[in-house]
């Protein structure tokens, strides 16, 4: 039974950390309607601006910043100057952000070289804390802390706030949007910096617990599509309960199933997808 | 239109004898090792084509489908010596299994979810390899798998290889586009373009989607199974994630809504992977930029820029002629 409850609690951290990496996919899907396949490599790129700048300040948040910050530039200047020339055309879209994830990902080997890159927490978040039997390490509390302060922030910007409003109204009729006198291009700016913000200082906060290396990229590039086409794309309660189910079945899996514990994962979204395609709470798409 | 049909079949022919002459005017390694790749994945493209021109359906399952029939024949050769036929008919059954069992359930969606879950099934058969032991044989594979000898053809030998590569990817070609042609390819595009309208008209719409789902994987399990002769061993990259993206790069290169397109973007793909590093070290970041450019500027891809210059060139020529024209200064 302890055994059970640190795998879950395991799990849960795991599923907040998930949660991170999926939400800014999710966002830029619900509004822009645009699949980022280029997610993972800002991940990458994420973690790597984040060693240049923990290696240049020693300051492990302003890391996490500039990783955010660097990413969030160069997501939004890529989408301005390159997707926004194919938008909505979902295969083209998909493939122009599939060249640059294949770029960035190129380019980071070039420059950071090919070794895996492993960097320690600070200090006071080092080591486990200890509730009973079950341990839990302190750097996946602060990863929950993150997870719930992220979605508990983007829910109340969706819900009550002007620029949420005006996503929400443009995830239901982009047009109608536009008509109306707001700047739908700014808006989409916005969502895209954000979502690229987050991937990116995630990328850095990932690092203590996933080394970062090549081939990361196309790693969490699965984790995010696995986690929101389960919950649903573009939902933000659906991203999180894709998370937990994902992160769920993979370490239950690993402690359970043990050496096909990687099918797990891939058997739940294969059956959700066929009996739900839209994921858990997404909505069913109007059909064209 | 006749005429240009008769052209355009002259100039196959004439592409066709031009490859069948290759070896009289290039290297032993650019035809044992290049040009057999191409055709190689021509087939394997020619299959993913086939769905998203036809069916509209974009697959990243079939290098999965492929790596599929390439282990049953890996395994019924270098493992139990099986004979050739027997195991050639394994393999291709086992690929078209493996591809019914995964159109049953892809069909079901469509859009990026199809392209997801079909993603999510090629992982299935990466990762299921990956960690078998008995079967697969984990991450090592199955090494030094011989090519089989029959009538007078040695598969082993990079010449006879050419050829046969080169026959079957004529039949494959001549083969979808006959489908295409037929009342079934028919049925399949106006599914595509219009789900709705097909099913009220009595149609099994779901039936016809896993029917092209089957034909695709029938391809894709040729092009595996020529795959493991090829390199003599299979692991479990060759259903990889990556693979998977290279093939849909070959085929976006080439043009996603002809078949033709298969060809040109496996040549260009394997020529730039073969003599680029005689360049430069970035292979991945030629293929991304070409690929961008390709996405932003000809969306049919390659081949799709050919026929756009073709056409342009005829209507010059057209203009030239007709006396309504008035002459450009």
């Amino acid at each position: 039974m302890n055994r059970f409850l640190e795998v879950t609690t395991n799990g849960l951290t795991l599923a907040a950390f998930y949660f991170l990496v999926a939400v800014g996919f999710s966002l830029i899907f619900g509004l822009l309607r645009v699949v980022n396949l280029a997610h993972g490599a800002m991940y990458l790129l994420g973690g790597y601006i984040g060693f240049s700048v923990n290696e240049r300040t020693g300051n492990f948040a302003l890391a996490a910043i500039g990783a955010g910050v660097f990413v969030a530039i160069t997501g939004v200047a890529a989408h301005h100057l390159l997707l926004r020339r194919v938008q909505g055309q979902e295969l083209r879209e998909a493939v122009v952000t599939i060249a640059l994830g294949v770029i960035v990902g190129d380019q980071l080997l070039a420059y950071y070289g090919g070794e895996v890159r492993a960097v320690l927490p600070p200090r006071w978040l080092r080591g486990a804390v200890s509730l009973g039997e079950i341990h839990i390490a302190k750097y996946g509390l602060l990863l929950t802390g993150l997870a719930c302060l992220v979605g508990i922030a983007l829910w109340w910007m969706i819900r009550f706030t002007r620029l949420g409003i005006v996503i929400r109204s443009g995830i239901d009729d982009r047009e109608m949007v536009g008509a109306l006198g707001i700047n739908v291009p700014l808006v989409f700016a916005v969502v895209f910096a954000l979502g690229s913000f987050m991937i990116g200082a995630v990328g850095w906060f990932g690092a203590p617990r996933f080394a970062t290396g090549p081939g990361l990229d196309g790693v969490r590039m699965l984790d995010a599509l696995t986690v929101v086409v389960i919950g649903g794309l573009g939902s933000l309660p659906g991203a999180a309960v894709g998370a937990v189910v994902v992160a769920l079945a993979g370490e239950y899996g690993l402690v359970y199933v043990s050496n096909y514990a990687p099918l797990v994962t891939l058997g739940v979204l294969i059956i959700v997808l066929a009996s739900r395609p839209q994921g858990l709470l997404g909505r069913r798409e109007r059909l064209a | 239109m006749n005429a240009t049909h008769t052209r355009i079949r002259l100039a196959l022919v004439v592409l066709v004898l031009a490859t069948a002459a290759l070896p009289l005017f290039v290297s032993d390694f650019n035809i044992e090792r290049v040009a057999a790749e191409v055709l190689m994945l021509s087939i394997l493209a020619m299959s993913f084509i086939f769905l998203t021109s036809l069916v509209g359906m974009v697959s990243l399952a079939q290098t999965a489908i492929a790596a599929a029939a390439g282990y049953s024949v890996a395994y019924g050769t270098a493992v139990r010596h099986w004979p050739v036929a027997l195991t050639i008919v394994v393999a291709m059954l086992f690929g078209c299994a493996v591809g019914a069992a995964f159109g049953l359930v892809a069909t079901r969606t469509s859009g990026i979810y199809f392209l997801v879950i079909t993603l999510a099934m090629g992982l299935v058969v990466n990762k299921f390899a990956l960690q078998n032991r008995g079967i697969t044989n984990g991450s090592t594979g199955i090494n030094s798998v011989r090519g089989p000898n029959v009538a007078g053809l040695n598969l082993d030998n990079g010449f006879h290889r050419f050829y046969v590569l080169l026959f079957v990817a004529i039949v494959v070609y001549a083969g979808l586009q006959a489908i295409s042609r037929s009342h079934f390819g028919s049925t399949l595009v106006a599914i595509r373009d219009n789900p709705t309208r097909m099913r009220s008209l009595g149609y099994a719409v779901q039936l016809h989607r896993v029917a092209a789902f089957l034909i695709a994987a029938f391809i894709a399990s040729i092009s595996g199974i020529f795959g493991v002769w090829f390199r003599g061993r299979i692991d479990p990259t060759s259903a990889s994630l990556s693979q998977a993206i290279n093939l849909l790069v070959i085929c976006v290169l080439g043009g996603l809504n002809r078949l033709e397109g298969a060809f040109v973007g496996a040549a260009v793909f394997v020529l730039l992977r073969t003599y680029a590093s005689d360049v430069t070290d970035r292979f991945n970041t030629l293929i991304g930029l070409a690929l961008l450019v390709v996405a932003l500027l000809a969306p049919n891809g390659i081949s799709g820029v050919a026929r756009r210059v073709a056409e342009i060139e005829r209507n010059r020529r057209n203009d030239r002629n007709s006396r309504l024209s008035t002459p450009v200064s």
